[in-house]
């Protein structure tokens, strides 16, 4: 979207948005149909009930690489308290119930507060 | 869960994440733990599908929206996705100028660290009702193996993991339910 924006304007934008949105969105749509059908029978929701257990692991695999990549590596100290906030994240939100949108603004005032690169030549 | 209702929830999901599934833990707050209106099968069986789908991860919302209302709820989601990139333009601008501040790298790198915690936390909320079906469990871990160790692509796992389902059906291994 910000490219459609950045070639063509708000135009652009917009029709970056409804191009990469619309056709994905009808299959998503008719396969969610498709999935409710499935459930249905026996078969399905034996197929259903062993991809689900996938999805927990497509979720912890997903996280684990997102790390890796946004790990400021040569940052020792940032990269030990960034995991810190991660690992105190994934406790705020599932052992004390705590708000996820407090956690993300936290996160971000945090962030803005401790994460931030040592100014250059310093 | 009336229509303007759920438009909120997904555009609130919408401008609190950036993309992909960062909205997923926002949703799940709202539907299943708040609401009710959702199980953690449900949204699993969504994340799946969005998957499954070609085009963009965030797509899942839309089968979200499915579970949650019908074809209406498939429109309240796309009310709710659409309109923050819409008014992410205006933040272009803005970035240009401030992206080399520290602190803006800062507070970047903070929102990012929380998406990891709050990835990992709603694999924990996916894997909870699992955990009284070893044979569920054992999926879990094999798949989380061949995803990290052979970075396989998700689509062959998710095919692989529906085939183990058919099997141990088959051979009368209790699974955990799907939804």
């Amino acid at each position: 979207v910000i490219w459609g924006y950045r070639l063509n304007g708000v135009l652009g934008a917009l029709s970056a948005l409804v191009g990469i949105t619309l056709p994905a969105s009808l299959i998503t749509v008719a396969l969610t149909l498709g999935f409710a059908e499935l459930t249905g029978n026996p078969f399905g929701a034996a197929i259903v009930s062993g991809a689900v257990p996938v999805t927990a692991a497509l979720t912890f695999a997903l996280a684990l690489e997102q790390a890796r990549e946004i790990m400021p590596w040569s940052e020792v100290r940032t990269t030990v308290l960034m995991a810190a906030w991660a690992v105190a994240s994934v406790v705020l939100v599932t052992a004390l119930h705590a708000s996820v949108a407090l956690v993300i603004v936290a996160g971000v005032l945090l962030g803005a507060a401790v994460f931030a690169p040592p100014r250059e030549g310093a | 869960l009336s229509f303007d209702q759920l438009v909120w929830v997904f555009l609130k999901a919408s401008l609190l994440s950036s993309g992909g599934l960062q909205s997923l833990p926002l949703l799940r707050e709202d539907l299943v733990d708040g609401r009710g209106v959702l199980t953690d099968g449900d949204f699993a069986t969504a994340v799946a599908i969005g998957r499954i789908t070609p085009g963009p991860n965030g797509l899942f919302v839309l089968s979200i929206g499915y579970y949650a209302g019908g074809l209406a709820g498939v429109l309240a989601a796309v009310i709710g996705i659409m309109a923050p990139p819409l008014l992410a333009i205006g933040l272009v601008r803005a970035h240009r100028r401030l992206a080399g501040r520290p602190w803006v790298v800062g507070a970047t790198r903070g929102i990012t660290a929380t998406a990891v915690g709050l990835l990992a936390a709603i694999g924990y909320a996916f894997t909870v009702p699992l955990l009284g079906h070893p044979a569920s469990v054992a999926i879990v871990l094999i798949s989380l193996v061949v995803l990290i160790r052979f970075k396989a692509d998700p689509l062959p796992v998710l095919m692989g993991g529906g085939l183990a389902g058919l099997v141990l059906y088959a051979l009368g291994v209790p699974l955990a339910e799907g939804r």
